[in-house]
């Protein structure tokens, strides 16, 4: 007689290596501060935001995140095109005004940057055009790729804007408001993707779900 | 309330408004090229025109000619 582990049962799938997918969803901290400018501010042709979410929000224990999802106000129909989404790693607790693009992104390569440690840096969810719906959680965004979170370091959250045009009517991200960690950094222009130093923001992070 | 068609008038002077009207119903944007004043012109226009009903400047930028503002109530 064959006896399976209960533990094989208990789960939708297992991919790479990782602690199965839960079911379950992870959510960051909240707040109701309308966020301008991340992670994608339709104002501008072009940029790129990071986020930084502690290890002590996400709990230990690993987790195979598996989708992303963003609170929006306003902005109903509005289409960001050509968006790439990238998670890592780090050890790192605050973003700093040292982080620095070093080479822009484009629809087949995305940017370099350097001034934040990570590891395991991965394109999860690879050019994409994000509609935005009705106000509220966004439809989940599926990974390409799932991310294997290890539930000991802080993960970081990268989203570039390659979109390339600017156009009104863009929605705002309800956001988190702390001023213990500066957990946000970005950096928008025209015409091209933006390379250099970006800013930092030490008060508001938006609100973010991850599926698991 | 802003006063949209004076608010053009007075941006005209110095460029061309590619868009002037709220967003969403919490912030104003005007979007202007071929800016030929300063900052200050612009600053001077939004500060009559824009801040009574949209205290909070977002965002204020000046490139290569464009001005992009975004005010929040």
């Amino acid at each position: 007689m064959i006896v399976f582990p209960l533990s094989h049962f208990a789960y939708s799938s297992q991919e790479g290596g990782c602690a199965p997918i839960q079911g379950l969803t992870f959510s960051s901290a909240a707040g109701t501060s309308n966020l301008y400018y991340a992670p994608a501010y339709g104002l501008y042709d072009y940029g790129m935001s990071m986020f930084l979410i502690d290890q002590s929000e996400f709990g230990s224990g690993e987790k195979q995140l598996k989708s992303i999802s963003f609170e929006t106000t306003g902005g109903i129909g509005y289409v960001f095109n050509n968006q790439r989404v990238r998670l890592a790693h780090t050890t790192a607790t605050n973003l700093t005004t040292s982080i620095q693009i070093l080479s822009a992104a484009d629809v087949s390569n995305p940017a370099t940057f350097t001034g934040v440690n990570n590891s395991d840096l991965m394109t999860v969810k690879d050019i994409f055009n994000w509609t935005i719906g009705a106000s509220g959680w966004q439809t989940p965004l599926t990974f390409d790729e799932n991310f294997c979170y290890n539930g000991v370091d802080n993960l970081l959250v990268i989203w570039e804007n390659i979109d390339g045009n600017w156009a009104s009517g863009y929605p705002y991200y309800e956001s988190w408001f702390s001023n213990t960690n500066t957990e946000t950094w970005y950096k928008y222009q025209d015409n091209n993707f933006p390379t250099g130093y970006g800013t930092t923001d030490v008060s508001y992070r938006p609100n973010m779900r991850f599926e698991y | 309330m802003v006063n949209r068609e004076e608010l053009v008038t007075k941006l005209e002077v110095y460029g061309t408004v590619l868009f002037c009207d709220i967003n969403t119903e919490m912030s104003y944007v005007v979007v202007m090229e071929n800016w030929t004043g300063t900052i200050d012109n612009f600053v001077d226009i939004v500060s009559v025109e824009v801040i009574p009903t949209y205290p909070q400047t977002i965002t204020l930028t000046l490139v290569d000619g464009v001005i992009k503002s975004e005010f929040k109530k």
